[in-house]
């Protein structure tokens, strides 16, 4: 059968299932869908959708489970964290055509991470520091409407910890919302742009910041904060889509009233399960610096009503100093949008000493599993390891090797949960050990993957490198010295240093995949048209065969990309494609150099960056970019 | 960047040339080194050196956290760092102008002494320490207590307040003097300026290293520094130091620096580069 007939009647499949505790008036309106989306064109069926909501009185942005319609009203393109399209016009047989419709300046240099968003004919970009909103007109491309100015704190300049990014905004109720750096989330008009409200929940001085994109449900708006290394102890918040008035709070550390672990709670594994375990798992009092930040990626299942976030690093501290498990850092959280509660957690590594994050996106999706249908979380964590696990208990159903490299665990034993970390492959100060994999920057870093209903796969956007520690090297933060390990990176046996990878989740393997000279830090966009789109530190965007991974287009831009692609339908019905483009500072030094480029001011290569220079890329001209971009690309 | 002929003393030249301008990298808010009313002691020896350079002072502002360097000297804000530790990457040092040490800060009149890691009384005390790391790494005292087994001991206390505190690393001092841990542990310029607010009542004494760790010293040497390549005014900010070597010791001293003899001895002719305690490139 034709393989895109299979697959539109899966996603119509998962249309039919009754999402559990939805309302009542959503499901009439989606049972009348049905029909329609199981016979006609799925951009009409989407259309359709709109009006019939807009008849009901309901917010004309729905997505379906499925995937990304006409809009993308989400930072992922659904709730469930897929980065799939259901557009189908652009195709692996005709994108080989592809051209650029338009480039538009962000007027923002950094690292362009996150993605735009469409509602109509306005696309939404949210730009690096300081956070400027801008809405660009479709109907005249590469025209601005207007731009909100949030008016950041300048002050929170300078304690951002990695770089002046934002991860994007999310629509709902009429508003584009998102986080700006110094710790403000903003509600802006979709239409007039104009601020509706704002809510400061970051302390920047203290260093905490917010980075990431929040997530909108039950007229929710979901964030978390960034900044574990500086002392930080991580939350999460849910504030009134309406207002921005705060509802609720939860701590990832200490005890299980701050973590908001009640009579709901329940861990799959027996080393998740105690009482205040975010305090008991830590000497003394050290989780009140226990970091377990939450800013990666949110994502939440309708039919569970739950939304699932990860924790980063176990904060300050060195892994000698907090002896014991550390929870809930390197974790991931299921938690009752509506009331913070969490219903269940799972520690990925326990005792994290390798600077492993679990903030990947935990995406939901609907596997066979050993012969079983199972709703499942699809993670590629830091550490290196691909999990799945199920949607309603955490319960581990996958856990394998998908970096190229692993060699800090052997494997994650099924019936404990608990990784098995090969003797000699714990770091401590002063003692040098080397070859570590993956390195402090993950198999995957916040780069988010996507996944295919269509395919069945995850396409992960992989880093290859290993670390060595070294003797000590002096150190100094806030006017106080100290002696740190010599971190040094190094590419994983293979050479090469980034792959895109297609992945089983519901076997742990690897379909297949492509090698990169260079860490992969684009998101992935996956497609109905069967097509995986990401793009390359050396400015290369690419679109490659979803089942096969041939590379069937590819064009290179201004500036490398660490922005996530998205699909849409412009005015006139025809789909497109943007991403943004424009690198800042990147750990390792990358791709030569931030582009647009910053500054000339010589600095000496890490070891990495010079085996970069020596990989001789072509990576074009010298940029004289002087904003990061968003290109956008439709058929001729 | 001017090109300036090295002579042993510069001086303002009146009238047509314009001001020459000295752009130092500096934390806005971390008292006793500095602040961006120029309340700290790195402000006054910048004005010093400043001044002895006929230059007007101007500061470039970033909390001294990961990335200071990148976004400071590196970006081409600034170039010149006040203080910066001996060996520090990234940068080239003068020779170091002071040399300070962690220090065990406790109650004069509980009487304790503690002197060294290895006392046994550590074990049924609480111990406050500055909540800093980076990479993995705390503070010596940090790694210290940890290898034996003493986080449980710790109280930690953030370097970094909310926009309305003020000098928020007094909190561990104050702490002390309060009797809410009954020890702290801290880098020396902390210790000396904020016992300041507690007049006779606390005891600063210096640690002693740790013998397990030989390559974690608990005392450090601090230089000023400026880009790789920049070994002009390297040369120049050098011959101020050494000049008006009297002059900075007493403002360390003015602020309560609890000092230790230099190591690097004065006045040698090659420039110190990346080489320090522990570093091996």
């Amino acid at each position: 059968m034709d393989k895109r007939i299979m697959s539109q009647r899966r996603a119509a499949h998962e249309l039919t299932q009754p999402p559990r505790g939805a309302a009542a008036g959503i499901w009439r309106c989606r049972e009348a869908l049905l029909a329609r989306c199981a016979t006609r064109r799925i951009r009409v069926a989407a259309w359709g959708a709109v009006a019939l909501a807009a008849a009901m009185g309901l917010p004309a942005a729905v997505a379906s489970d499925g995937g990304a319609g006409d809009e993308w009203t989400t930072p992922a393109g659904t709730v469930q964290g897929t980065r799939y399209s259901l557009l189908k016009q652009i195709t692996s047989a005709n994108a080989a055509s592809l051209v650029e419709e338009f480039a538009a300046p962000t007027n923002a240099t950094a690292s362009h991470q996150g993605q735009p968003l469409v509602i109509g004919s306005t696309m939404y970009v949210v730009a690096p520091f300081p956070n400027k909103l801008i809405a660009f007109n479709l109907d005249a491309p590469g025209s601005v409407r207007w731009t909100y100015d949030p008016k950041a704190d300048i002050y929170a300049r300078g304690v951002a910890c990695c770089d002046t990014v934002n991860r994007g905004a999310a629509y709902g109720d009429g508003k584009i919302v998102y986080n700006v750096l110094d710790g403000t989330t903003v509600a802006v008009d979709a239409t007039t742009g104009k601020e509706v409200w704002r809510t400061k929940l970051g302390e920047p001085t203290k260093g905490e910041t917010m980075t990431m994109a929040p997530l909108i449900v039950n007229g929710k708006v979901i964030v978390g904060n960034s900044g574990a290394e500086m002392g930080v102890r991580g939350w999460v918040q849910a504030l009134n889509l309406k207002n921005g008035k705060p509802v609720w709070k939860a701590y990832n550390t200490g005890p299980d009233v701050d973590v908001k672990i009640g009579p709901r709670f329940h861990a799959f594994y027996a080393k998740d399960r105690g009482t205040d375990l975010g305090a008991t798992s830590w000497p003394g009092d050290l989780w009140k610096q226990g970091g377990s930040t939450a800013w990666g990626w949110l994502t939440y299942d309708p039919s569970l009503n739950l939304f699932y976030h990860g924790t980063a690093n176990p904060g300050v501290w060195n892994p000698d100093m907090r002896r014991g498990d550390n929870k809930w850092g390197a974790s991931v959280i299921a938690r009752d949008p509506d009331t913070g509660e969490a219903v269940w957690a799972y520690q990925f590594t326990p005792h994290d000493g390798w600077d492993f994050d679990a903030i990947s996106e935990n995406i939901v999706a609907d596997l066979k599993i050993d012969g079983v249908k199972r709703r499942v979380l699809v993670h590629v964590d830091k550490n290196g390891f691909g999990y799945t696990l199920d949607a309603a208990t955490g319960e581990v159903l996958k856990a394998e090797k998908v970096g190229f490299a692993v060699t800090w665990a052997e494997k994650v034993n099924m019936k404990t949960g608990e990784p098995v970390v090969n003797p000699g492959m714990r770091p401590h100060q002063g003692v040098i050990t080397e070859n570590i994999c993956p390195s402090p920057l993950g198999v995957k870093e916040i780069s988010p993957s996507a996944f295919s209903p269509a395919t069945g796969l995850q396409y992960i956007p992989a880093i290859n490198t290993c670390v060595n520690f070294e003797p000590l090297k002096a150190l100094y933060i806030a006017g106080t010295p100290f002696m740190g390990a010599d971190i040094d990176f190094v590419a994983s046996p293979g050479g090469f240093l980034g792959e895109l990878v297609a992945w089983d989740a519901a076997t742990g393997q690897r379909a297949w995949s492509i090698q990169e000279p260079l860490p992969l830090y684009s998101g992935v966009l996956a497609t109905a048209g069967n097509l995986v789109f990401y793009g390359t530190l050396d400015k290369w965007f690419r679109a490659v065969d979803a089942t096969t991974g041939q590379v069937v287009f590819q064009t290179q831009l201004e500036c490398g990309i660490t922005g996530s692609p998205m699909s849409y339908t412009g005015p006139d019905g025809k789909q497109r494609v943007a991403v943004y483009a424009g690198v800042g500072y990147l750990a390792g030094g990358f791709a030569g150099g931030p582009c647009p480029a910053q500054t000339d001011i010589k600095r000496g290569p890490s070891p990495l960056a010079a085996a970069v220079e020596g990989l001789k890329l072509n990576m074009g001209q010298r940029s004289s970019a002087t904003s990061g971009m968003v290109h956008v690309f439709k058929l001729p | 960047m001017m090109a300036l002929a090295i002579c042993g003393g510069a001086t303002a030249t009146a009238g047509a040339a314009p001001q020459r301008e000295l752009a130092v990298c500096s934390d806005p808010a971390n008292l006793p080194f500095s602040n961006d009313r120029g309340e700290g002691f790195e402000n006054r020896i910048a004005k010093l050196v400043a001044g002895e350079l006929g230059a007007t002072l101007r500061y470039a502002w970033s909390m001294q956290r990961r990335g200071f360097l990148r976004r400071t000297l590196g970006t081409g804000a600034c170039d010149l760092v006040l203080g910066a530790p001996a060996g520090l990457q990234g940068l080239v040092t003068t020779r170091p102008y002071y040399r300070s040490t962690y220090v065990f800060v406790s109650l004069r009149e509980r009487g304790l002494d503690v002197r060294d890691f290895d006392d046994p009384r550590l074990a049924r005390l609480t111990i406050g320490l500055h909540a800093v790391g980076a990479e993995g790494a705390n503070t010596p005292p940090a790694m210290a207590l940890a290898r034996r087994d003493l986080g449980r001991n710790v109280r930690g206390y953030a370097m970094w307040g909310d926009e309305r505190e003020v000098d928020t690393p007094a909190r561990l001092i104050d702490a002390v003097a309060q009797g809410d841990v009954d020890l702290a542990v801290v880098w020396g310029p902390f210790a000396g300026y904020y016992a300041k607010a507690h007049p006779g009542r606390l005891a600063i004494a210096p640690a002693e290293p740790d013998p397990a760790m030989p390559v974690m010293p608990v005392a450090y040497e601090l230089a000023m520094g400026v880009r790789r390549g920049d070994e002009a005014l390297r040369a120049e900010v050098q011959a101020v130091l050494d000049r008006r070597r009297t002059d900075i010791e007493a403002i360390l001293a003015d602020y309560g620096v609890p000092l230790l003899p230099l190591l690097t001895p004065a006045r040698t002719d090659a420039p110190v580069a990346a080489a320090g305690a522990g570093a091996t490139r």
